[in-house]
């Protein structure tokens, strides 16, 4: 945290915190919700997502008692909707880590007022995510089958696999993103035990709290523990999604077998990360009166971060056709011929569309002021990304080696709902999350105001 | 458990609870502690606290889970059960670094939390400063001190005139008997 | 328990025993309805089984729980039979036996071998000691398997659909006799299939000796009549034309698919294709036909036209080559390039080319065949002419057409009908349906109650070929006994019962008609040797029919051709061609899973058949695959969907047979397809000109398991002419040489079992397909799943056209299976070590460590991994059970499977070896698809001995490696498909 703040804010002119608001007034503007009875509106969106949650379900137990027959896969396509979304959500996860962390380390002070909210969404995308590799198996009740554990047979997992990759990648990415995220939200458990009015409430929050007191030798070491925590997110965030991509990456199937995919892959997950927090946050802090804290000024600054990834993510397409056509494989060209204009061209046209013209608009100060056109764009985005990990997947393995054994891969209503099943899943817990717990971090926004108060002292 | 007093002063502002801290150990008071909804800098410096040890936990952790990550790898796929995998040698170290990065950040995470919670001692819902009904503001917008006592050098009311001298709002004396607990203001 | 004793506990064991030579029992359904006379149609001992095994008694529990009409038969019939194998006390439970014996497709057989396990046949191979197999067999002799077990079987004898039993009908039977007797048995009449067996041919005559004018009738829609009228026009009989292709330097086929049909056709293949490697002097072959066979797909040279224009050109070609028939008013004849080509080409080739003509094509171009053979000196050198295996007597659908007139002006009162299903086959216009409707007395004897049965009044099951005792002749005049391998699993008489039952005996069983008969004949001192000699070698020695050497009636055939060449060309619209079925043949096959879920060897279309255009024509009439048009031939139509097929002449559809079934019972074969036999017209049944073609508009979904036919210029199934071979080595060289690599090489220290398939070998008819599914224990998935890309066979033949023109094609055929790479990248992607390398270098796949990931498949470069996508395995019915392979692992659902090199053949082999102390030996081990194929195309072995045959392939210079730049080192080599094209027309 900003020991010496820098003279000359960048951020500024815009304030990070509308107004001078007293401690006081943060707590209550930022918790008054938790105690405000539950609107109807909350309630609409909330049963809506449950029930999509049961649809989930239905999918789910369709899935596992007829067989992977019931998804649209088939030989050479044996890999679709399942990875897809997992790649996609995995994605999404990123930015939360990135805020949290990354923009920590860089000591970017506006990160605050969002940076609880994009955690959240982190651990719930990272949940969506983990339920597909064990959806996706033949056998899901030997799912722990992937585990190193001691068995009579003395199997073990083969560790040259990426797949056996992820299962620790994925793993320990949500086990950290829990930890920092728990730990970042003590203060404010504190806080909410000591603001709450209720007996239920303060106990429920107060066995929360841990018993925190704000004490200062508790902050020496906590800050500390926060910092070191973001540190090791840090290079796990980019090493989880580098794995990701090495599945795709280790094999030898043309436009999967690429160094190229690390960088691509992480720039795409912050991307979509960004896009995702975009699209939850404009609604979210409109509903929740949060507009004080998350201003015009962080809407910005995100749209510039999509535009910078959105240009890397662009510059990984261009790299992976030039390559195709320079490279001179055969079979990688054909693969990039055939994503130009085989039959599944629509989805990449999309994905270019959504991915590499959309974000141009943010060069606009205009665009990025327009929370409703930048809604839209960040929307625009996720589908792109959903497309890009399609055609990734698809394309490559619907035309490989043996033209003798091309086929054409099509979706089913299991697919689409095992899809839909976990956009709901996430928005459940996310509504859920913003009901029951503080969404903006508030010790750190009085912490961010002291700063501010003391600058303005200063000069 | 013997009995125990902790004498507490509220102030409205981080730096009037950094200024008593100083001067009370300027007096020799010890046990000093402060508390505040977010981390007021110089505090540790005002309370003279040493580096914290969270740093060489997480290194430890970082380090054993590597190595722990390795040897796993080494041994279910090179000692323990080694089969020919596509013509690769059993042990390729390249094919064995993410999984031994990722267990090093999951015990350096590990490390790091349960490193700091047992620094603070926590979990631990209850402490007698609670019983101060005011101080339910110190995570809120108020800013304590508080002066603990073993009972042999007892000395309340000097403390506690220093606090209201030092321009605390309200001063509180929690005392801790083995049977039972007061509040005096 | 019931299994043992069908007739329940009422039944006292005493009266079974009674009349033992009583051979059969009737189904449940009577017994349910009590309708059953007490017990004597037993086997004898299908109350008490010889010593039942445990293993017998486990099988019979099984069975009896969902069918106890099989239950009982879990074991080898009651009369002798003698194992194939030297010691036939080798018998111990788990331990195979093969016994020989023969199946008659249109009355020729093929020499089979049989694994039998506890009496239960597995695995059905070629008899090596039989003429016309050598030990292959093609996809029909290893499909009998499953419709030996197929449910829809007929269970019980009816009449009128009440059941009976046999006593009735025998009964039933001797009546009508009596009846006929009176006018010597005008009004009797029997409809068989053409048969070769001589006890058919006695029993034939002695019921003519009691009924003198009962008449007997042949009929199969695929007879091949015109061959016969051929000879019988240029050598004035009948006569069987017999080609030595491994003879022949230089083959013109007017239209004969010689090795994807016809009755010979196993050994033509592997005669042919023994010319057509380096090692021997490479043959040349010119096909001339419309749509693409087997055959032209193997030409060197084809030449499209349509099948009627077929005779100018064997016209064309007989009067350049032949003198004799010069001078005749042939000028107009305009010859194509091609034709003087393939002429100077025989010319120079005299005594060492053959002309064969196809069976599709009127008798006079087998005629001019036999003339220009005869001219060129080929007889009695790659040609051979013998009196003909089967009985003398037209079988084709013209043949038909009295027997139809008869029954509708009710001269026939009696009809037996042994012929598979005619109320199907039949062409349309005979309408032989109705006519069946006015025979007061007509008994059908088949497999299924299909379309013929639902007509007669009497149903007689008849016994499946491995059920039957009976004899058969192969090609050559060969004979073999036909000993069953199993005793009947319903109800079900022999034909030579069923006709004996006209003479008095069909009480005594096909055993001992078929015993007595070849008692009877003479120069058999010992018959008992003889009996046990031909039933363990499958044929019988010196049997086949010496071959004669005959002259042409030059001027006959002469006259013959200037008739042909006056008449005009056969006129407009679309030529309309019918072909027999690759899968189902005629139809008999329909309800066999394994054969409609095998892809057409050049369509690649399973579960349906298809209108075939040429690319020209389908763009002329504005159609595509898919769409379904309205084919109507003289008035009569159908609908059916177009498939394109590149190398299809124009102006021509073709359509194959045996499609679109209505049986009853027949649920597989129901709705597959379109009905050809609607449109064949009885006088011109194989192609008929006039035809026309209408779009409907709606659209059909084939099940294609290749879409894709080319190779997009990647090296895949190389082909090169011998002279490239020799300029340009290193082409073939560079797609074998070691690749770089940074790992050291694993060591192999024993066997390093490898294959190698020669594509200049293969003829893609797809026996090694149905071999793979029969001895693995592959499931069938139906057409919906194929549809969607998800059939599981493990060895697949890839079909790839090439050429400069789409029109005219040239034709590869790859069969790819696991090429167990010694790098393989399905395994180092399976997370749970679930695919590994054996120390003996094969890819192995551990059913039950597997989750199902679907990586591997991903990672395999040549997609030959397929999944368990849903639990096939639950799906299989009882009987379907029976045939498992016991030495095979079923596999649960969610779980990848794929080739295995036969690992249980292979482990058996090392059983024996390690049992005699010895190794395993070259040549021990026989994968399934190697067995069976009619080429020898594949050869597996391990390379450790380098004097294995398998190891000199591997050095040879043909050979490659598939995909080789991936580094993958696949133990599976491929040998480059060799074409020797004419210089002058290349």
């Amino acid at each position: 945290m900003a020991t010496a703040p820098a003279p000359h804010d960048p951020l500024e002119p815009l304030p990070l915190v509308v107004g001078a608001p007293d401690d006081h007034t943060i707590n209550e503007s930022l918790f008054q919700y938790v105690w405000k009875p539950t609107g109807r509106g909350w309630w609409t969106v909330f049963l809506i997502s449950v029930a999509g949650v049961c649809w989930f379900l239905t999918a789910v137990v369709v899935t596992i008692s007829k067989g992977i027959g019931t998804w649209g896969n088939n030989i050479p396509v044996a890999w679709a909707y399942g990875i897809i979304n997992l790649v996609w959500w995995i994605g999404i996860g990123h930015a939360g880590t990135l805020i949290s962390a990354i923009l920590l380390l860089f000591q970017q002070k506006w990160r605050t007022s969002i940076n609880r909210f994009a955690e959240a969404m982190t651990l719930f995308a990272v949940l969506c995510a983990a339920m597909y590799p064990a959806l996706h198996l033949g056998r899901p009740w030997f799912a722990f089958w992937l585990f190193p554990y001691p068995s009579p047979t003395r199997m073990w997992p083969q560790f040259k696999s990426p797949l056996t990759w992820d299962v620790f990648a994925i793993s320990t990415y949500f086990t950290v993103s829990l930890l920092f995220w728990y730990l970042g939200l003590i203060p404010d458990l504190a806080a909410l035990r000591d603001a709450s009015k209720k007996k239920l409430q303060r106990v429920a929050y107060g066995v929360m709290a841990l018993g925190w007191r704000g004490s200062g030798r508790h902050w020496h070491d906590y800050r500390l523990a926060y910092l070191l925590l973001a540190g090791l997110s840090t290079p796990l965030v980019l090493s989880v999604h580098s794995i990701i991509s090495w599945d795709f990456a280790t094999s030898i199937l043309p436009g999967w077998h690429t160094t190229i995919f690390p960088p691509y892959f992480v720039a795409g997950a912050v991307f979509s990360g960004f896009a995702m927090v975009l699209s939850l946050i404009i609604p979210a802090r409109k509903f929740m009166k949060f507009e004080h804290v998350v201003t015009q000024k962080h809407i910005d600054n995100m749209c510039k971060v999509m535009l910078a990834t959105g240009l890397v993510v662009a510059y990984g397409y261009l790299m992976e056709h030039f390559m195709a056509w320079y490279g001179g494989n055969q079979y990688e060209a054909f693969v990039f011929r055939n994503r130009r204009g085989g039959p599944y061209a629509p989805v990449f046209w999309t994905m270019i569309f959504c991915n590499v013209v959309v974000p141009q608009i943010f060069w606009t100060r205009r665009a990025r002021y327009n929370l409703v056109i930048v809604w839209i764009a960040s929307v625009l985005i996720n589908l792109g990304m959903w497309t890009e990990r399609f055609v990734i997947i698809v394309t490559s393995l619907h035309r490989d080696f043996m033209p003798s054994k091309w086929e054409m891969y099509y979706p089913t209503w299991v697919d689409w709902s095992l899809y839909g099943g976990t956009i709901s899943f996430f928005l459940m817990c996310f509504l859920l999350f913003l009901r029951f717990l503080p969404a903006v971090a508030a010790s750190e926004i009085k912490e961010l105001r002291a700063e501010m108060v003391h600058d303005q002292g200063a000069h | 458990m013997t009995r125990q007093t902790w004498v507490l002063g509220e102030f409205a502002t981080p730096q009037g609870m950094l200024g008593a801290v100083r001067h009370l150990r300027r007096l020799g008071y010890k046990n000093l502690d402060t508390y505040s909804p977010y981390p007021v800098e110089g505090s540790s410096e005002a309370l003279g606290l040493p580096r914290s040890r969270v740093a060489l936990f997480v290194l430890v952790g970082g380090l054993v889970g590597a190595t722990l990550g390795y040897l796993l790898q080494y041994f279910c796929n090179v000692y323990d059960f080694p089969i020919n995998i596509g013509g690769r040698p059993p042990h390729s170290p390249p094919t064995f670094i993410p999984i031994t990065f990722e267990v090093g950040v999951l015990l350096g995470a590990f490390s790091a939390f349960f490193g700091v919670m047992a620094l603070m001692r926590l979990p631990k819902p209850y402490h007698p400063v609670f019983e101060v009904e005011a101080f339910r503001r110190a995570s809120i917008d108020r800013f304590w001190v508080s002066i603990a006592f073993a009972p042999a050098e007892f000395e309340k009311k000097h403390a506690a005139e220093e606090l209201s001298r030092l321009g605390a709002l309200q001063v509180a004396t929690v005392v801790q008997d083995p049977a039972s607990i007061q509040v005096y203001k | 328990m019931s299994s043992l004793d069908p007739t329940g506990p009422d039944v006292p064991i005493a009266r079974l025993r009674a009349r033992p030579e009583r051979r059969l029992w009737r189904s449940l359904e009577e017994l349910a309805r009590g309708t059953a006379p007490a017990g004597p149609e037993f086997p004898p001992g299908a109350s008490a089984p010889p010593e039942p095994s445990r293993r017998d008694f486990l099988q019979l529990l099984g069975a009896s729980a969902a069918l106890a009409g099989l239950a009982g038969c879990v074991r080898e019939p009651p009369e002798k039979i003698l194992p194939y194998t030297r010691r036939p006390e080798d018998v111990a439970p788990g331990n195979p036996l093969h016994y020989a014996t023969a199946y008659a497709l249109d009355g020729i057989a093929t020499g089979l071998l049989v694994t039998s396990y506890e009496g239960r046949p597995t695995k059905i191979e070629g008899n090596p000691d039989h003429p016309s197999s050598r030990g292959a067999a093609g996809v029909f002799e290893q499909a009998l398997l499953l419709s030996l077990y197929d449910p829809a079987r007929a269970r019980a004898i009816r009449y009128r659909g009440a059941g009976r039993s046999w006593r009735a009908f025998l009964e039933y039977a001797a009546e009508a006799v009596d009846l006929h007797r009176k006018d010597g048995g005008a009004g009797l009449c029997f409809l068989g299939e053409p048969d070769a067996s001589p006890l058919m041919a006695d029993l034939h005559e002695r019921v003519l000796r009691a009924l003198p004018a009962a008449r007997f009738f042949s009929y199969a829609p695929l007879a091949e009549d015109a061959a016969y009228e051929g000879a019988r026009l240029a050598f004035g009989r009948p006569l069987q034309t017999r080609v030595d292709f491994s003879r022949a330097r230089v083959v013109v086929s007017l239209d004969a698919d010689f090795l994807g049909g016809g009755p010979d056709r196993l050994r033509a293949a592997r005669e042919f294709a023994s010319r057509r490697v380096p090692e021997s002097e490479l043959s040349r072959l010119y096909v001339v036909e419309s749509a693409l066979s087997l055959t032209g797909a193997m030409a060197d040279h084809r030449v499209r036209m349509r099948s009627s224009e077929v005779v100018q050109f064997a016209l064309g070609l007989a009067l350049e080559l032949s003198p004799q028939l010069q001078g005749g008013p042939h000028t107009q004849l305009t010859a194509t390039r091609p034709l003087h080509v393939m002429a100077r080409d025989l010319l120079a080739n005299q005594g060492r080319s053959v002309v064969v003509a196809g069976a599709r094509q009127p008798p006079l171009v087998h005629a001019l065949a036999h003339a220009i053979n005869a001219a060129l000196g080929n007889a009695d050198r790659t040609v051979a002419y013998a009196a003909p295996t089967l009985p003398d007597m037209a079988a084709g659908p013209a043949a038909l057409a009295p027997l139809v007139a008869d029954m509708r002006s009710g001269r026939v009162e009696t009809l037996v009908i042994t012929a598979p299903n005619p109320a199907y086959t039949a062409p349309a216009d005979l309408d032989f349906g109705s006519a069946l409707g006015k025979v007061p007395h007509a008994i059908y004897h088949g497999l299924y109650e299909d379309e013929t049965a639902a007509q007669c009044a009497w149903f007689v099951p008849a016994t499946h070929s491995l059920e039957s005792w009976g004899d058969a002749r192969a090609w050559d005049g060969t004979v073999s006994i036909v000993q069953p391998l199993i005793a009947p699993l319903f109800a079900g008489v022999t034909h030579a019962e069923l006709w004996a039952a006209f003479v008095g005996e069909g009480d005594r069983g096909a055993h001992a008609l078929v015993q007595d008969y070849w008692r009877r004949q003479p120069g058999r001192p010992d018959f008992d040797a003889f009996w046990e000699e031909a039933l363990h070698d499958g044929v019988v020695r010196g049997s086949a029919t010496r071959t004669e050497s005959v002259t042409p009636r030059w001027a006959d055939i002469a006259a013959a051709a200037a008739a042909a060449a006056a008449k005009p060309t056969s006129g407009g619209g679309i030529e309309l061609n019918f072909l027999p079925d690759s899968k189902v043949y005629d139809g008999r096959f329909a309800n066999n899973a394994w054969l409609q879920e095998l892809p057409d060897p050049i369509t690649k279309i399973t579960w349906d058949n298809a209108l075939l255009l040429s690319p020209t024509t389908a763009g002329r009439l504005g159609v595509e695959s898919a769409d379904l048009v309205e084919v109507t031939l003289r008035g009569r139509s159908l609908a059916a969907p177009v498939f394109v097929l590149p190398g299809h002449a124009d102006d021509v559809a073709s359509i194959a047979l045996g499609y679109g079934r209505t049986g009853l019972n027949e649920e597989l074969a129901q709705g597959v397809g379109a009905n050809a036999y609607l449109v064949r017209p009885s006088d011109a049944p194989w192609f008929a000109p006039g035809a026309s073609v209408r779009k409907i508009g709606r659209r059909a979904r084939f099940a294609i398991t290749q879409d894709h036919f080319t190779m997009e210029g990647r090296p895949l199934a190389l082909v090169a002419t011998p002279r490239e071979l020799r300029q340009h080595p290193e082409r073939i060289e560079e797609q074998r040489a070691a690749l770089p690599t940074l790992y050291d090489p694993v060591p192999y220290p024993s066997y390093r079992w490898a294959m190698s398939i020669d594509l200049s070998r293969c003829i893609g008819c797809s026996a090694c397909v149905v071999a793979c599914q029969a001895e693995n224990n592959i499931p069938v998935v139906g057409k919906e799943r194929v549809a969607r890309g998800r059939e599981m066979h493990w060895l697949r033949i890839d079909r790839y056209f090439s050429g400069p023109s789409a029109l005219d094609p040239e034709v590869v055929f790859q069969p790819v299976a696991c090429q167990h790479c010694e790098n393989a990248p399905c395994e180092y992607v399976c997370p749970v070590n679930a695919t590994a390398h054996s120390d003996e270098g094969l890819n192995e796949m551990v059913y039950n460590r597997c989750v199902g990931t679907r990586y591997c498949s991903n990672n395999c470069p040549y997609k030959v991994r397929r999944f368990n996508f849903f639990d096939y395995v639950g799906q299989r019915t009882q009987p379907e059970r029976m045939l498992q392979n016991p030495e095979v692992s079923i596999r649960s659902r969610g779980v990848m499977e794929k080739c295995t090199y036969c690992v249980q053949r292979i482990e058996r082999a090392r059983i024996d070896a390690r049992v005699a102390g010895r190794t395993i030996r070259e040549g021990e081990i026989q994968t399934a698809c190697q067995q069976t194929c009619p080429t020898r195309a594949i050869v597996f072995g391990s390379l450790h001995d380098e004097r294995a045959e398998v190891a000199r392939l591997h050095a040879d210079e043909r050979r490659y490696d598939l995909l080789h730049e991936l580094g993958t080192r696949p133990r599976t080599a491929y040998l480059v498909r060799l074409r020797n094209p004419n210089p002058e027309l290349s």
